[in-house]
């Protein structure tokens, strides 16, 4: 039976990893796109990025583009399955 | 980290978490339509449509022509691929560069066997104009599926839509060198050329 994961259903941190799980394999997208795309803050985004990494269910990238730092994220395999595992538990609550 | 007994959810947020998640996951994949294949495809896919078009009815400047047009579309490639290299999401291409040395080495080798395949010597020795229609054809086939086999490899990593526009334009290109006679090259621009472009347009505006 698929459980829900109240780390991944907060509202911001479900829209984070549904964009993240999007993402085609291997890819990573750049931490100030994702804010834009979710109409978060930095401060905001990085503090659920953090709740996510330390769940494990995120990988964070720091480099240097151009001498410019560039941060990417991707989502790990423990946070593709447990999400996977959270959208399969969504759908069995909608069928009650 | 489970459910929690004391509020549980109820199908109508579990639904409108679900629908959330969908449109997310939309805007994602449209992002990176945008960002990548779009305007790959559809420069080579003019490129072929253009050359081949050519080719079949200026074949005495077809040699040149193809080269003046490769040219151009790696050029066009590298300036349009520039951005990539900060792109919002990167790792697309396994990073631009893993990409770009790919297809390097595909149509090196492409070149390679191409230059062993080809009697070059016996063209020289009997004047290219008798032979042209026959390896133009022969060579305009083999490096167009080369080109789609690129496209099957890249599909296996990027989604099926990559492998089947390669395995598409592969069989359009067979049916067009067996049964398109004269006019093989004006099928290849319609049908392999107008194929990358739908393919990007249609990248553009529907993928959902």
């Amino acid at each position: 039976m698929p459980e829900i994961d109240l780390v991944i259903h907060t509202p911001a941190r479900l829209r984070i990893m549904s964009t993240l799980s999007a993402l085609p394999p291997r890819a990573q997208i750049d931490f100030r796109t994702l804010g834009k795309s979710l109409e978060l803050t930095d401060g905001n985004l990085g503090a659920h990025l953090q709740t996510l990494e330390e769940a494990g269910y995120i990988k964070v990238e720091k480099t240097f583009v151009d001498r410019k730092p560039r941060t990417h994220v991707a989502a790990s395999a423990k946070g593709h399955a447990r999400f996977a595992e959270h959208v399969a538990a969504l759908r069995e609550i909608c069928r009650v | 980290m489970t459910t929690d007994a004391i509020n549980p959810i109820t199908p109508e947020a579990a639904r409108a978490s679900l629908a959330e998640i969908d449109r997310i996951a939309t805007q994602t994949r449209q992002t990176i339509a945008w960002s990548c294949a779009t305007p790959l495809l559809i420069l080579w896919g003019v490129i072929w449509v253009i050359g081949f078009s050519a080719t079949q009815f200026f074949p005495s400047w077809a040699f040149r022509l193809w080269i003046g047009l490769d040219l151009a579309g790696i050029l066009s490639t590298v300036l349009l691929a520039g951005p990539f290299r900060n792109a919002p999401i990167k790792g697309i291409y396994h990073g631009l560069g893993s990409m770009s040395l790919a297809w390097l080495a595909l149509l090196a080798y492409g070149a390679l066997w191409a230059a062993l395949l080809c009697p070059w010597e016996l063209l020289h020795q009997a004047g290219w104009a008798a032979y042209a229609p026959l390896v133009g054809r022969k060579m305009a086939a083999f490096s167009s599926t080369i080109c789609m086999f690129g496209y099957v490899v890249m599909g296996l990593w990027l989604g099926r839509f990559f492998l089947w526009l390669g395995l598409l334009v592969t069989a359009t290109t067979l049916v067009g060198y067996y049964f398109a006679g004269n006019y093989f090259f004006l099928w290849m621009g319609v049908t392999g050329g107008g194929s990358l472009i739908v393919a990007g347009v249609f990248i553009r505006k529907f993928w959902r």
